[in-house]
């Protein structure tokens, strides 16, 4: 258990850094099954169902792509009427993580900086 | 709204680890699931893979078209139970009736479907081929509904799984189109 408390602290540490991205408003890591692992919101039962939600899109994202031979989804993006939005992406073995972000988010170095943190996890 | 329109969309609803995945696989000729595994110590007793968002399911029955869309049965997931219901004709809620705490547990999510609109339903009380399992009639008290519309269930035969989606279709072709929803 100690090593795996441990691992979890090092990759909250990893995450962390998408909050330097501008623009960035939290952030949300679930396993896989939807529960949450940890996160950047300070509202516990918005984090909860964020993290639900975030499995529940990533596993249908996941099979919308498998199903056409693409393999599992990169990353799934939800778009809001005012620019804002959420993306999210499977990290590593943990499960998904899910990035809220606001209208002036310069997309590409948000990307960027995601592909950062799986790598640094791996997977 | 009923209409059918040459098919009929069905619901598998129920409590955690009741069957429903296995029902919906059972009786299937196509499928598609999103199941993945249990992670928290308290679910992964019960069981190892879990549904997350819906399983999906499709079979001919009396050469009618019927897609079934089982529900995840984790209470946070509750929220696609709405989701999936949109457009149903009909809805299987499956029970665990491998012991009497069970039932009882599913007795709020029985509720709540029905909060859903009065749609066509049957309740099938799953694990009958477990020792001491909770007989139909008995969960037809604890739920207060009339013994004529529960049925017994064993979700991996494919026979008895078969007959009780049957009892469904039956039912729903036969109800008159009045259905309010609630959505």
């Amino acid at each position: 258990m100690r090593t795996l408390s441990l691992d979890v602290e090092a990759i909250r540490r990893v995450v962390e850094g998408v909050t330097r991205v501008s623009g960035v408003e939290g952030f949300v890591v679930s396993s896989s099954d939807g529960l949450p692992l940890f996160s950047s919101l300070a509202d516990k039962e918005l984090e909860e169902k964020v993290a639900a939600l975030t499995a529940v899109l990533s596993e249908v994202g996941n099979r919308a792509s498998t199903e056409l031979g693409k393999g599992e989804a990169e990353w799934i993006t939800v778009n809001a009427p005012d620019g804002s939005g959420i993306i999210y992406t499977k990290l590593g073995q943990i499960g998904y993580l899910a990035v809220l972000f606001n209208k002036d988010t310069r997309l590409g170095v948000l990307l960027y900086t995601l592909r950062d943190i799986k790598k640094k996890i791996g997977g | 709204m009923l209409g059918h329109q040459g098919y009929l969309k069905i619901l598998v609803s129920g409590a955690y680890a009741s069957g429903k995945t296995t029902f919906v696989k059972t009786v299937s000729e196509t499928i598609l699931t999103t199941e993945v595994p249990v992670t928290s110590a308290g679910e992964q007793k019960v069981k190892e893979y879990t549904t997350v968002a819906f399983d999906y399911g499709k079979v001919t029955v009396d050469g009618m078209p019927v897609y079934l869309f089982g529900t995840p049965g984790q209470t946070r997931l509750q929220f696609m139970w709405r989701v999936l219901s949109y457009g149903m004709h009909g809805y299987i809620f499956i029970v665990d009736g491998s012991n009497m705490m069970e039932v009882y547990r599913a007795k709020p999510l029985y509720l709540y479907m029905k909060s859903l609109g009065n749609y066509p339903h049957i309740i099938a009380v799953n694990k009958q081929d477990v020792k001491g399992a909770v007989p139909p009639r008995q969960v037809a008290q604890i739920l207060s509904v009339s013994p004529e519309i529960v049925y017994p269930l064993v979700a991996r035969d494919k026979i008895v799984a078969l007959g009780v989606l049957k009892q469904l279709v039956n039912l729903i072709v036969t109800a008159k189109p009045n259905i309010e929803t609630n959505h």
